[in-house]
């Protein structure tokens, strides 16, 4: 069952006199449960693409629907909204809150939801645990490794339940090891949660992990596999 | 609310250095603001004491003639004097008066010669009115000499180079229009803390006078001091309703229109001096602010990806901005109020600008004050600018696109 749609979609930006197209007439569908990552060299809209997806770009053109919503009629609070409930975001550099706990910040989105605090505790140890940060939930991000950040980063992204997770380059700036465990710590969440994962990627362990590859250059889909599991 | 109040609080903790600079600056920038305008207050408040205790009082009443042309004739006439001696004293409003007998004179000695003013009066009277007694720099309060004792002002003995027991000339016209020219003793030399003052005044006994001037209790004056500085504009109306006509009453702000102007000017002064102070702390925390939230792109643009709306990403700046106000200010006001309480019983001593704050009417001796208004005040207008620097940084944070932010290096 399709999750996320584009049609048409298209994103230009304008440089002098040159127009841009950063995502050009892509069409394209996320099944619920895949594990897909988007790949190509810099430039080629994968970042574009996922910003479209995730409702933090306005397209230029061209619709993006999720579970029948076509996100790109939404405006202000209402796209925030949605984004907050549907979007689970994972970011190259963390994005953590500084001056909050690891707990603090896996729960912070939840808390924005407006969920009891009960319901968020339970969820929130349960997530730290899943990534294996049991341990360490109230230490704050500058006591922790890039790589502990960074899962930090994956429980906050999976605490309000989303409809699927957008990864932009999430390993770039870990070492072997902490990648190693942060793609092990999703793929499991992916098989045992079915939760949908789409990442734009150089890293090839990520490809090499992901059950779908899409390809992309100057704005356009070139390839599209899915791996037989 | 309460996850926003708390990450604003700590993130005025995120950059301890440039906080604690902000927190100095606005700090010291409130004192600075505060015991300034103490200083001034303080000097104001101690010169209006001053010419009220030793010029005006607190309301002078004169015949109408007198008014008009200030002769020895113009005096308040019998009846009326006794009218007004009977009010004064059947009203709970007034502490004490005194009566004056005035008349316009020269003075000379071997060292030179001014005109001014000599000023009859009854010593234990004049005492629960003015506080000339108390002023004295040198000498004593009619109370040594038997023969024609007479108190002259510090700025008119420099100039005559006079000193106690030394003799000068009085000259006048008596009754008669007789020129009398006569030697009195110095007394004493007082000092009211205004140079202009004590060179046209000296105080000689009333009786002396009258009995040169060969009339029998002629006053001219009479000084009035109320239970409060309030009363003296009733008091002074009532006066003029009853005895309106034979003489004026009028009140400290009539006979010194330039005290009363300068009191009123005061408050704008405040205004003005406080006002400049808090719009360069407000400049210093919109600074401070702005590049925090330059600082914090990535971190903004994140809470506006995962779903925090704009209402909240301004209500953050905003209170982060108020508390770096906040944490401050009440330090910078407790720090005025200690300092101010302390100098304002101690006093300032400002002996090297001394003596051209004398010739002004001021003295030396400065006790700061504040009214509990000016605490108000600053409290009102620090919130104030807290609130309208703080809207700044907030705006500017909705600008970011949340998906440029997050990439932010």
């Amino acid at each position: 069952m399709s999750v996320i749609k584009t049609e048409n979609l298209r994103k230009t930006y304008h440089q002098g006199d040159y127009e841009i197209h950063a995502v050009d007439d892509v069409s394209v569908e996320f099944e619920q449960g895949e594990f897909t990552a988007v790949v190509g060299p810099s430039g080629s809209g994968k970042t574009t693409l996922l910003n479209a997806i995730g409702g933090l770009d306005e397209p230029t053109s061209g619709k993006v629907i999720i579970n029948n919503t076509d996100i790109t009629q939404l405006k202000g609070n209402q796209l925030i909204d949605f984004r907050m409930n549907n979007i689970g975001f994972v970011f190259q550099a963390y994005n953590l809150i500084p001056v909050l706990t690891a707990k603090e910040n896996v729960g912070f989105v939840m808390l924005l939801q407006g969920r009891p605090e009960s319901e968020r505790e339970s969820r929130v140890e349960e997530l730290l645990a899943a990534v294996g940060l049991g341990e360490i939930m109230n230490k704050r991000p500058n006591q922790m490794s890039g790589g502990q950040q960074q899962r930090v980063a994956v429980a906050r992204a999976l605490a309000p339940k989303p409809q699927f997770i957008l990864a932009d380059e999430p390993t770039a700036n870990l070492d072997s090891v902490s990648t190693s465990n942060l793609l092990d710590i999703m793929a499991r969440l992916n098989k045992e949660e079915g939760i949908t994962f789409i990442f734009s990627t150089h890293d090839q362990r990520v490809i090499d992990r992901a059950s779908r590859v899409i390809t992309m250059e100057d704005g356009k889909i070139i390839s599209d596999e899915r791996k037989v599991q | 609310m309460k996850t926003i109040i708390k990450i604003a609080w700590r993130n005025v903790w995120r950059n301890r250095l440039r906080s604690f600079v902000v927190f100095a600056s606005v700090m010291l920038g409130v004192w600075a603001g505060l015991f300034t305008v103490s200083l001034t207050l303080g000097m104001m408040d101690q010169q209006k004491r001053s010419i009220v205790q030793t010029q005006t009082s607190h309301l002078k009443v004169h015949s109408s003639r007198y008014m008009k042309d200030e002769k020895l004739i113009n005096h308040i006439p019998d009846d009326t004097l006794e009218l007004l001696e009977n009010q004064l004293k059947n009203d709970s409003r007034v502490v004490a008066y005194t009566e004056r007998t005035i008349i316009d004179g020269t003075v000379n000695n071997a060292h030179g010669f001014a005109n001014l003013k000599i000023v009859g009066i009854d010593p234990e009277m004049e005492k629960t009115v003015t506080t000339i007694y108390e002023r004295l720099d040198s000498g004593t309060y009619f109370s040594e000499f038997k023969n024609r004792p007479v108190l002259v002002g510090k700025s008119l003995a420099d100039d005559l180079k006079l000193d106690v027991g030394k003799s000068l000339n009085l000259n006048f016209m008596d009754k008669d229009t007789n020129a009398v020219g006569i030697g009195f003793k110095v007394e004493g030399v007082f000092n009211s803390g205004n140079g202009t003052f004590d060179k046209q005044q000296v105080f000689v006994r009333q009786n002396d006078l009258n009995e040169l001037l060969q009339t029998n209790h002629f006053i001219h004056e009479i000084a009035i001091i109320c239970t409060d500085i309030k009363e003296a504009e009733p008091v002074r109306d009532e006066i003029n309703s009853k005895l309106g006509g034979s003489v004026e009453a009028r009140t400290w702000a009539q006979l010194s229109p330039q005290l009363a102007y300068s009191d009123e000017m005061m408050t704008v002064a405040i205004f003005i001096i406080l006002g400049i102070i808090i719009f360069a702390l407000a400049f210093g925390i919109l600074n401070t602010m702005l590049m925090a939230v330059l600082e914090r792109k990535r971190e903004l643009g994140m809470l506006l990806c995962v779903g925090m709306n704009k209402r909240k990403v301004f209500f953050m700046i905003m209170i982060e901005t108020i508390f770096l106000s906040f944490v401050a200010a009440p330090l910078g006001l407790l720090l005025s109020w200690i300092t101010v309480t302390y100098f304002g019983s101690a006093g300032i001593n400002l002996m090297d600008v001394g003596d051209a704050m004398y010739q002004f009417g001021y003295d030396a001796l400065v006790y700061p004050k504040l009214y509990p208004y000016v605490y108000f005040m600053v409290s009102t207008m620090i919130i104030g600018a807290a609130i309208i620097s703080s809207i700044i940084p907030a705006r500017r944070a909705l600008k970011y696109n949340p998906a440029e932010a997050v990439r932010a290096l």
